[in-house]
């Protein structure tokens, strides 16, 4: 996606921004019906509220399913990654042999963002 | 289908250019809505309800075509949305909001680049991440393999069967009638997707136009009429993804039990084709076969018109032949053309009376739309 522009992050996300600044993953919890979600909102697309917790998550889950795109110069991975906690989520498997991966395999959070982008959870096996 | 949403498809037209450079979109979706309009044997001034997508806005549209209508819709569902067009336009048709409603559709993917609106909370998370669109596609396929075993083999099969029938089809973008082997043996672009698991990318359009039996019985033209129409949309669902299945168990059920038949009735299926996987998964979904059976359902040529069970995409589809960003117009397109009997021989399916027509929008895989038509044959 390098041709598309930076996407401006909205107000109800700043928690998740500025704990993934000094390094912590956080995850929206909600008070009203105890659920997380992803990608995170500052309503609950469970139940409507807007009372919105975020707690640290260990970012330890396992590859769902993954792809390896061989077009460009340097294979990449894109994934979704199953976190512990329960929400399914779109990323990157960074630093990896592509051929050595499998659905299944245990991966954990870093924050390694791609130069002049923000810091999304990418994942690597752990 | 409810007796009060009769409606009939009486004018399709598809532009036979995959290439244009030279040629901006508002003009294809002028010379598309006229080659409509004089196939259905109307004229513009008989058109009192649009529908198109808001690549161009439709107010420009439709002051472009200097139309005086009383009812339009852009509804934008990503590939598909023509086909919701047309369901809608019945709709509109029904409430007496409009009599005769054009649907026109076109893209120029090859000779422009696409941009993506910002102010997206979903794409805020994605554009970071490095990929491209066919990542998405392979992430449902690699799912589908090890959920269900099914193999690359099995997917190269569906592009097997659209180039059998692209042969046929002057206008195709890809004529050649490649083998299971010659997809496997293409890059493995976004692993375990091909490069032949890709639809083709090309300028174009089409259009089609919809009316009221009283108008339709006017016409010199054979009844093609929507007897059921379905929609539905899927989402990550705040984190319970699924990959493997689709919105088109939704449209599908909804699409056959309003027309009041079963997917073993259908005798020709267009299947929106933007990768093998997205054909694949839409059968299932459909109920074409059980979930899982997928890979064996289209495997050895049953998707090749007089050769399998079920003849698909016999202009040779996404795959082939052309596919304008957008590929849902171009697969209502085809379904009437084997209704009336005007597919190319070597393709057209004999008495075909009864087809369906469905498309994926959007990206399965993180948020889809699927909508189904039925289409009989009077
Ligand atoms: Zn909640």
């Amino acid at each position: 996606m390098n041709s598309m522009h930076f996407i401006e992050q909205s107000p109800e996300t700043k928690p998740f921004w500025d704990a993934a600044a000094i390094g912590r993953f956080v995850l929206p919890w909600c008070r009203d019906c105890h659920r997380t979600h992803w990608y995170p909102r500052g309503s609950c697309p469970h139940c409507s509220s807007t009372k919105i917790d975020w707690r640290d998550s260990e970012g330890k889950g396992e590859i769902h399913a993954f792809s390896v795109n061989r077009r460009g110069r340097a294979p990449y991975v894109l994934a979704y990654v199953a976190l512990n906690e329960g929400p399914i989520i779109l990323s990157n498997v960074i630093d990896a042999d592509p051929t050595a991966l499998s659905i299944g395999r245990k991966v954990k959070a870093v924050f390694k963002p791609a130069p002049g982008q923000p810091p999304v959870p990418l994942f690597e096996v752990r | 289908m409810l007796e009060n949403l009769q409606c009939y498809v009486v004018g399709a037209y598809e532009h036979p250019t995959r290439d244009a450079p030279n040629k901006s979109v508002v003009q294809l979706h002028a010379e598309c809505a006229a080659g409509a309009l004089a196939d259905a044997g109307l004229t513009k001034s008989d058109v009192d309800g649009y529908f198109c997508v808001d690549d161009v806005p439709i107010l420009t549209m439709i002051d472009f075509l200097n139309l005086k209508v009383r009812h339009c819709d852009s509804t934008d569902t990503g590939g598909n949305s023509s086909l919701l067009h047309i369901a809608h336009a019945a709709q509109a048709i029904a409430a007496g909001k409009c009599n005769v409603a054009l649907v026109t559709l076109a893209g120029r993917p090859r000779s422009e680049q696409l941009l993506l609106s910002a102010a997206r909370p979903d794409m805020m998370w994605e554009v970071p991440l490095q990929y491209e669109l066919l990542d998405i596609y392979a992430l449902g396929a690699r799912r589908h393999m090890y959920e269900y075993g099914t193999t690359s083999e099995q997917l190269a099969w569906i592009k097997v069967a659209a180039s059998h029938h692209a042969q046929h089809n002057p206008h195709a973008l890809l004529r050649k009638v490649v083998t299971v082997e010659d997809v496997l043996t293409s890059p493995l672009v976004s692993d375990p997707l091909h490069r032949l698991d890709c639809c083709v990318v090309s300028d174009g359009g089409g259009a089609v136009v919809v009316t009221r039996p009283e108008v339709a019985k006017t016409l010199k033209r054979p009844l093609v009429k929507v007897v059921g129409a379905g929609e539905a949309v899927q989402g990550q669902s705040a984190g319970a993804v699924e990959l493997t299945a689709s919105a088109a168990r939704h449209s599908g059920a909804i699409a056959f039990a309003e027309a009041g038949v079963r997917p073993s009735d259908i005798q020709y299926a267009s299947i929106y084709d933007s990768f093998t996987i997205t054909v694949l998964v839409a059968l299932e979904d459909l109920g074409f076969c059980e979930k899982g059976q997928g890979g064996r359902f289209v495997a050895d040529g049953n998707l090749i018109s007089g050769v399998g069970r079920l003849p698909f995409n016999t202009d040779g589809g996404g795959l082939c032949s052309n596919h304008p960003s957008r590929g849902g117009m171009t697969k209502v397109i085809e379904a009437v053309r084997q209704l009336r009997g005007e597919a190319h021989p070597a393709v057209q399916v004999r008495g075909c009376t009864l087809a369906l027509a469905h498309g994926t929008g959007g990206r399965m895989g993180t948020r889809h739309s699927s909508a189904t038509l039925i289409l009989e044959r009077e």
